[in-house]
């Protein structure tokens, strides 16, 4: 699994590590039941803190895209299997707002004003 | 091309050229067949034709006969049927079983240097262990003490000699090339974009097949339950099974389960255990691909491996695994899936420590 973050970026660290999880998991390279790496591993490669991972995985979790349990590893759960329906309308969808000239921000805030 | 369409006529076109190479499509053939018959069927033959001679002796044997002898003379004795028996199960259960493995391998077209040896060694060894039985079973004919045997030295001579020319003749009637040949199916993916600090770790678990964990899995099992049935049924000792099993499952562990990952410092491939832990810097990556391995034909197995041709690496089960170029030393493969964007990120990561001194 591709784990990918910019220091330098806006958006905090563990929010990047967790989108990197959500894409794999949007793009099926993470499917139903598989394991994440270990958080230690993923920290340690990255050379950012062990805790920035844990609170993406915590963070999943609160999304209920990953099982944690004391002792063991995040699995990724039947309700991310979900997730990667969605991968071929997001494609569409991104692609028709890219052709008409709308920002990735722009396009984030009209999901989100649809969510309430 | 004007070649004939029809059986017969093509046959006599081969017939007429009979040095030249066979046709594409049958080079890269396995000699599944021919490895068969030398590896198991000619054991089987030699086995059956041991056993029916000292059968047909065993009303002419002493009993108990001589099964083992000392420079001096005879030390060991059995029941006249041992010997028979004894030829029958060792002669038919190793080539057996030393063959069944290799078979997987061939039939998804793989073939090297370790089947080849194989193929050879079996019958060499069926033919060692049918001479020196039948001959110990011959020279105690008519005899009425086995202790009165005479040596067997000229039937150990004997069956060495035939062992060796049985297993050159095998080495080379089975053929010397190996394929598919390393890279025949590898594949360099374009680098992954990276932004100039973005930082990236690719991490996987690829761990052995499933008969591999239950053989070890089981052998720990029996072990644990060995120790504990002595332990309630008898007083002796039952630490050395325990530390057996203990050994194993840690064997296993460091084996048969790695976690491989890319990032700025190059590739690690860890074992569970943690130990081994094996390494290729990143600025001794000359390039990445995938590859497919075939674990008997280029590495004689599953393990830690090195391959005839110069390669190394863990080699857990037949299919996708990441290859390593590195600058001063061969080859560096881990079988693990998504290889592809494993050497994708790992080429991005070099390509930028170049381009950054």
């Amino acid at each position: 699994m591709l784990i990918r973050v910019e220091p330098g970026a806006d958006e905090p660290l563990y929010e990047q590590v967790a989108s990197s999880v959500r894409a794999q998991l949007a793009a099926g390279v993470l499917q139903v039941g598989d394991k994440l790496p270990p958080a230690r591993d993923v920290a340690d490669g990255l050379g950012i803190n062990l805790h920035t991972v844990l609170r993406a995985y915590q963070l999943l979790r609160d999304e209920h895209l990953i099982d944690l349990r004391r002792g063991r590893n995040a699995v990724v759960t039947e309700a991310a299997g979900t997730l990667g329906t969605l991968n071929a309308d997001i494609v569409q969808l991104v692609d028709r707002a890219r052709t008409a000239g709308i920002t990735a921000d722009a396009l984030v805030s009209l999901v989100k004003e649809t969510y309430r | 091309m004007t070649e004939p369409r029809t059986p017969a006529a093509r046959r006599t076109t081969q017939g007429s050229t009979a040095s030249e190479r066979p046709p594409a499509p049958t080079k890269h053939r396995v000699p599944i067949r021919r490895f068969i018959v030398l590896a198991m069927l000619v054991p089987v033959v030699f086995t059956i034709a041991a056993v029916a001679l000292q059968l047909w002796w065993l009303p002419e044997l002493p009993d108990p006969v001589a099964i083992h002898w000392t420079p001096d003379g005879p030390d060991g004795f059995a029941p006249a049927w041992t010997l028979p028996v004894l030829t029958a199960v060792i002669g038919l259960g190793i080539p057996l079983l030393m063959t069944s493995s290799a078979l997987p391998g061939l039939r998804n077209g793989a073939w090297g240097p370790s089947p080849r040896l194989l193929g050879a060694v079996s019958p060499a060894m069926s033919a060692l262990l049918a001479i020196v039985t039948t001959w110990s079973a011959g020279v105690q004919r008519g005899i009425a003490d086995a202790a009165d045997a005479p040596g067997v030295e000229p039937g150990l001579a004997t069956g060495l000699a035939a062992a060796v020319i049985v297993g050159l003749v095998s080495w080379f009637i089975l053929p010397g090339e190996t394929f598919p040949e390393p890279g025949d199916e590898a594949e360099s993916p374009e680098p992954i974009a990276l932004a100039a600090g973005e930082r990236v770790v690719w991490v996987r678990t690829t761990a052995a097949g499933a008969p591999a964990r239950i053989a070890v899995l089981g052998a720990v099992a029996l072990l644990v339950g060995l120790a504990v049935g002595l332990g309630i049924t008898t007083t002796a000792p039952i630490w050395p099974l325990v530390i057996l099993a203990v050994l194993l499952a840690l064997l296993g562990a460091a084996t048969l389960v790695f976690r491989v990952r890319v990032d700025e410092r190059g590739l690690a491939v860890r074992s569970v255990l943690g130990v081994p832990t094996l390494r290729v810097a990143l600025h001794d990556v000359v390039s990445a691909e995938r590859v497919t391995v075939h674990p008997m034909a280029e590495f004689g197995g599953i393990g830690l491996r090195s391959g005839l041709d110069g390669r190394f690496g863990v080699v857990l089960r037949a299919g996708e695994a990441l290859q390593v170029t590195r600058r001063d030393r061969g080859p560096f493969v881990v079988t693990v899936d998504d290889a592809a964007i494993a050497a994708a990120t790992l080429m991005a990561l070099r390509r930028r420590e170049q381009s950054e001194p």
